[in-house]
């Protein structure tokens, strides 16, 4: 893995993926994004980041159906620590059932963002 | 030549009788069982009842008093049997009868009936004969018990009769309260009336003012007329009893004939024998047809036989039942019915029958049904109203956070004092497509809560489509180059009364929908068709297409198919919706066709030429030009 940390992005949303994906790249993070549950998993057969941010509510593969799938994955990629951004009121209990290290509401601060992956990645 | 004189007739005995007539003629002349003239009585053949007292004896033949002495044994006795067989108009008639006969022949001016309530100290006159000079007191009067000379009887274990010849010269009696108490009389002869089980229910009793002397048989009689009283008492009180039994029976019986139930008493085998009004209401037979008949037969369907033959053991197992039944009519309709069958006993408890009574409960099913309907209805509402807040919220949290996200990337690079030109252009352009894209969620977010409210307003006027349309498709979406757009029927004019803005906005939708689904490229067909049953709009694209089976669920709110949230293609899923609210708010129709996924999409809009006033106008459109309300 080496120095570079990862982030994978994970939101149905592009003007969300690029906005987040500049500002990590910004601060040295590599990144990598998906726009759903299924096109993460293909990113992470090839990919191991440190960290996922992940939207609740999207097409094809929501969060819940992603997480479910990453618990099953193998080579330490189930315990990748999970960041939570959802624009669901219960964001908060949503990130404590899915095991998140951290659940974010939409509209984020780019701060917060960044303090979430900090946190997660020096744990 | 008859003598005829006026006699004093006792006891119901009225008229004229003969003063010298041979007894034969008198015999034949008087009523059966009559007691005569004062001192005169008669008695009739056929009055030998035995029965009252052994020391009366009776003849086949009684001989009458003589005229003008003392009445003879034989002859009061015949005057008692006389007396027993006559049949007075009422029981309070033959007591005074009997009392007037009792001073008459004892010779003392006063003759009582009274009640004794020992625990009460009472004695009540019953009914009195007070003859001129006697004690005066009335009928009804409530005298203390322990104060007359009666107490005397009810003290004695034996209840034994009293006579007192000379109350106040008698060595006991002259100090008994009742002498303080009622010092006008002076001689007392009473006997218990007694009844049939023994027990003492009160005197009668005879006084007189003056001291008497009386002989045996005088003591004797009113030991006879006490029984005869006796007998008269239970009598009225065994008649008293079976009419207020007969009258409860009757109230009961006018109850369960009027309840608004169905009343059905069968015996153990199951055969009716009682059916009342109601049933034969609520079940379609008459009495008539069903007494005797079997119940299993008359009331219970065969889907309904298995719960019969449950509810026949549980009765005969001495338990009750109660529960919903489907019952069976006549005319063999069914109705369910709530029915509780309970056992009937006799006076020892044995089990003699069946007792069933049936409501027809279906209004009250038809009640609860709507409720729970309506219940349902109503949380479903919920439920969608939910929903859609929670889709809305996250619609509208989604290009938040993108606009905040690049004004904040922005606003970092302009304090690090690096602008970058493209850069700037990039996060300003996101945030600009973010805005517009709110912006149009909220347009069409407030259309629908009006379109939900019924607050969404048509202004109907004539409209010439074909202008719409052309206009529409060539400054639109369509006209940017990408596609092919053909474009048919326009010429003419097509005049349809409809909302220009509303009707607009869905061609609009359409044609935004076919640049938007067909991200290759391609050709969007326009056509439109006008006639007299009404304008005919198809747009056809060869886009992305619909998977089989979302023709409909791309209409219902936020409903997109997954072919088009799956290609990242925007939108909201509001838009159809919203049109096809629109059409139909027009009495006309939006229909998605396509053959498949990636063969292409055709939307159809229909609408009638002429404002439908039944679909929402006012009827008197005033000219050519109406508004209407949508209903939600």
């Amino acid at each position: 893995v080496g120095d570079t940390r990862r982030v994978l992005v994970i939101d149905d949303e592009l003007g969300i993926r690029s906005v987040l994906a500049e500002a990590l790249v910004e601060e040295g993070w590599e990144v990598q994004s998906a726009r759903d549950g299924r096109e993460a998993l293909r990113v992470l057969r090839a990919w191991r980041p440190d960290a996922i941010l992940l939207d609740m509510m999207m097409p094809v593969m929501d969060g819940w159906a992603f997480r479910k799938a990453q618990r099953g994955l193998t080579d330490g990629l189930s315990d990748v620590p999970l960041i939570v951004l959802s624009a669901a009121r219960e964001v908060a209990a949503h990130g404590v059932a899915l095991g998140a290290a951290v659940a974010l509401s939409k509209p984020f601060d780019l701060d917060e963002v960044f303090e979430a992956v900090e946190q997660v990645l020096h744990r | 030549v008859l003598l005829v004189q006026k006699c004093r007739l006792h006891s119901g005995c009225g008229g004229t009788v003969p003063r010298r007539e041979s007894r034969a003629g008198i015999l034949r002349m008087v009523p059966a069982g009559i007691c005569l003239s004062r001192r005169v009585c008669w008695a009739l053949p056929g009055f030998d009842r035995p029965g009252y007292g052994e020391s009366i004896v009776f003849g086949r033949r009684m001989t009458g008093c003589d005229d003008m002495g003392n009445a003879a044994p034989p002859g009061y006795l015949g005057c008692l049997s006389a007396l027993a067989g006559s049949s007075f108009a009422s029981s309070r008639e033959a007591t005074d009868a009997v009392l007037r006969l009792l001073s008459d022949q004892l010779g003392m001016r006063s003759g009582f009936l009274t009640r004794i309530t020992p625990q009460q100290n009472g004695n009540e006159v019953l009914a009195a004969y007070n003859a001129p000079g006697g004690c005066d007191v009335p009928a009804g009067a409530l005298l203390p018990l322990s104060e007359t000379y009666c107490s005397v009887i009810s003290d004695s274990i034996d209840l034994a009769p009293v006579l007192i010849e000379a109350t106040h010269t008698d060595p006991i009696f002259r100090i008994h309260p009742a002498s303080m108490a009622s010092p006008h009389i002076g001689s007392f002869i009473g006997v218990p009336v007694l009844l049939s089980d023994g027990s003492l229910y009160g005197t009668l009793c005879a006084v007189d003012p003056d001291p008497r002397t009386l002989t045996r048989h005088q003591s004797d009689l009113l030991v006879v007329l006490a029984r005869l009283l006796a007998t008269q008492i239970e009598r009225d009180d065994q008649l008293a009893e079976r009419r207020r039994v007969q009258e409860q029976l009757l109230l009961q019986v006018q109850l369960i004939e009027q309840v608004a139930a169905a009343v059905i008493v069968t015996d153990l085998e199951g055969r009716v024998t009682h059916w009342n009004q109601h049933a034969e209401r609520l079940y379609g037979w008459s009495r008539e047809e069903v007494l005797g008949g079997n119940i299993g037969q008359l009331t219970v369907g065969p889907a309904e036989s298995e719960i019969a033959t449950e509810i026949m053991e549980r009765l005969r197992a001495g338990q009750s039942w109660e529960g919903e039944f489907l019952a069976t009519r006549r005319d063999g309709f069914t109705f369910p019915a709530y029915v509780t069958d309970t056992l009937a006993c006799d006076a020892d408890g044995h089990p003699v029958g069946i007792v069933g009574v049936s409501v027809d409960i279906t209004e009250r099913e038809r009640l609860l049904a709507g409720e729970r309907t309506a219940r349902e209805e109503a949380e479903e509402a919920l439920r969608v109203r939910d929903e859609f807040l929670s889709i809305a919220s996250h619609e509208l949290r989604n290009p938040v956070s993108a606009a905040k996200g690049s004004a904040q990337l922005l606003l970092r690079s302009l304090r690090r004092g690096t602008p970058d030109p493209e850069r700037m252009e990039r996060g300003l352009g996101a945030i600009v497509t973010a805005t517009d894209r709110l912006a149009v969620l909220i347009d069409d977010l407030l259309d629908v809560s009006r379109l939900r409210s019924g607050q969404f307003p048509m202004r109907k006027r004539p409209t010439d489509l074909a202008a719409l349309v052309q206009e529409e498709a060539e400054t639109g979406s369509a006209s940017r180059g990408t596609h092919c757009l053909t474009i048919e029927g326009i010429a003419a004019p097509c005049i349809a009364t409809v909302d220009p803005d509303r009707i607009r906005q869905v061609v609009v939708n359409l044609l935004d929908n076919a640049v938007k689904y067909s991200p290759g490229g391609g050709e969007v067909r326009v056509l439109l068709s006008c006639e007299p049953e009404g304008a005919l709009l198809r747009v056809e694209d060869q886009g992305i297409g619909l998977p089989h089976g979302t023709e409909d669920r791309i209409f219902e709110p936020f409903g997109r198919a997954a072919n088009a949230t799956g290609s990242n293609l925007p939108g909201m899923g509001l838009g159809l919706y919203i049109s096809r609210r629109i059409a139909e708010a027009h009495g006309g129709s939006l229909r998605a066709e396509s053959a498949g996924e990636g063969r292409g999409t055709t939307m159809t809009l229909r609408l009638p030429l002429q404002v439908h006033h039944d679909e929402g106008g006012p009827p008197d459109g005033h000219r050519g030009e109406s508004e209407g309300r949508l209903g939600g």
